[in-house]
């Protein structure tokens, strides 16, 4: 095995469960997250960045872009049933959730992408707004006003379940 | 989060929830697939091969005009007689399927739907291909269906996919690994349990893609039979935990009330020991698996899925 071909191995191994996680949160059940996790180590694989640092970024942003394309795609799915409305949950409902978080989730996903693609960034990645902005391609200053909008609009949405 | 805003209560709220729900979909025990290395994909497999053969045809059709020309000859390269040979309709010598769990001993005995009784002292496993759909889509003899009830979409590869007319990895039932075949235009048949016999049939989300590039062409383990008659179907996700002993091992099968297979990471082959002619698994105790000891059982049977027609 090459040196190259050990470091992807490593970041694999490294970056697996962490991006899954944040696909997971994005997409909305595991089975697409790990999907969209796959891809992005392949278009990794393909495209091999200069360092490590800019590798897990990458693979962040490419997580993000992945999960968008999962929900769009199945945004379509539903807009356009081949039969009548299915009696299952739709894919993007088949997370475990505990009891006492499922009203915050479900108001989480209840948001515009975009406002839940920056809370998830930054309460469940830990990151900063510089690199929340960094990830979704947006100045640092709609970051951190998208985040407010979206705990302002989580506030709202759980007052009464508080 | 920046140290100098305060916190807002509702940061905390969505912070401890998102933790909770990331580890509880996807614990630390949960395994990473093979990494995807694209030359093991057959996609990228087959790709340099393709084109080495169009160069060769290339190549000896300009050779064969020129042969005609100077012959005096007058058949159009468009419409050459060189007789192409006639592209392989098996596709299942060698294709490698991307799967982790690829089957590496090919399995030798084919067999419809029949479930014997336990062997009470295997000395080797046997090898079982199931072919519950039938070429033409319909359920083979034997098998029941029953309704799924909702549309599925089929946009990705399951671990677990096989190959007939259908792989993917098909939500809402992503936490339930399965076997889809395609039956027809809009609909799939997917088998859950190889004991149960029954075949689940879903409708296809209209729109929704059907990625067929990780189809294998070789049947898929799916199911073990140990030699005191557990049974074990591949693991459904979820949080296991850890085992005390083996704190780096993870699930691999699950079987039931009695316990699960756990098997060291990486493994070859899905935590079982193929080395002997009897496989060998370890078993741990489900009610106490995190202290427990495990007990190493051999495999009397082995059940595949039939790849892909």
């Amino acid at each position: 095995m090459t040196s190259a071909a050990l470091d992807f191995e490593t970041l694999y191994q490294t970056q697996w469960h962490a991006l899954v996680r944040l696909a997971l949160l994005l997409v909305g059940d595991r089975g697409g997250a790990e999907d969209v996790v796959q891809e992005a180590f392949l278009n990794l694989y393909r495209r091999p960045p200069a360092s490590v640092d800019s590798a897990a970024a990458y693979l962040r942003t490419s997580v993000v872009n992945g999960s968008r394309s999962v929900a769009r795609k199945r945004l379509v799915a539903r807009k356009h049933p081949f039969a009548p409305a299915p009696d299952g949950p739709a894919a993007d409902q088949n997370m475990l959730v505990a009891a006492e978080y499922e009203h915050v989730i479900r108001a989480l996903r209840s948001l515009p992408r975009r406002q839940r693609e920056v809370l998830v960034l930054r309460y469940w990645s830990e990151l900063s707004l510089a690199e929340v902005a960094d990830a979704l391609g947006i100045s640092v200053g709609t970051a951190k006003s998208t985040a407010s909008r979206g705990l302002d609009a989580l506030e709202r949405m759980l007052g009464g379940a508080r | 989060m920046t140290g100098d805003e305060p916190q807002r209560p509702i940061e905390e709220t969505l912070r401890r929830a998102l933790v909770d729900t990331a580890l509880r979909n996807v614990p630390n025990a949960a395994r990473p697939p093979a990494s995807p290395d694209p030359a093991r994909r057959p996609a990228f497999r087959w790709i340099a091969p393709l084109l080495a053969a169009a160069v060769v045809v290339a190549v000896a059709v300009s050779v064969l005009a020129v042969r005609l020309t100077a012959d005096g000859g007058h058949t159009p390269i468009g419409h050459s007689s060189v007789p192409f040979p006639a592209p392989s309709s098996s596709g299942h010598s060698s294709s490698a399927p991307s799967s982790p769990i690829a089957p590496t001993p090919q399995p030798t005995t084919s067999a419809r739907v029949h479930v014997p009784p336990p062997i009470p002292r295997p000395t080797q496993t046997k090898k079982i291909t199931l072919h519950p759909v039938l070429r033409s889509g319909r359920p083979a003899p034997g098998y029941t269906v029953r309704d799924g009830g909702s549309a599925i979409v089929c946009d990705g590869i399951s671990r677990f996919a096989v190959g007939a007319l259908i792989t993917a990895a098909c939500t809402p039932s992503a936490e339930g690994p399965f076997g889809c075949y395609r039956a027809a235009a809009t609909q799939a048949l997917c088998l859950q349990d190889v004991w149960e016999r029954t075949l689940v049939r879903y409708r296809l989300a209209a729109g929704a893609p059907i990625d067929r590039t990780g189809a294998g062409t070789d049947p898929r383990l799916f199911a073990l039979e140990l030699a005191h008659g557990m049974r074990c179907k591949p693991r459904s996700g979820g949080a296991w935990g850890i085992l005390q002993r083996h704190p780096t091992w993870t699930g691999y099968w699950e079987c039931g009330a009695a316990g699960d297979v756990w098997g060291p990471v990486p493994s070859a082959h899905e935590g079982i020991d193929m080395s002997g002619q009897l496989w060998t698994v370890h078993v741990f105790p489900f009610a106490a698996q995190h202290t427990a000891p495990g007990v190493v059982r051999g495999v009397a049977r082995a059940y595949y899925l039939a790849g892909r027609h």
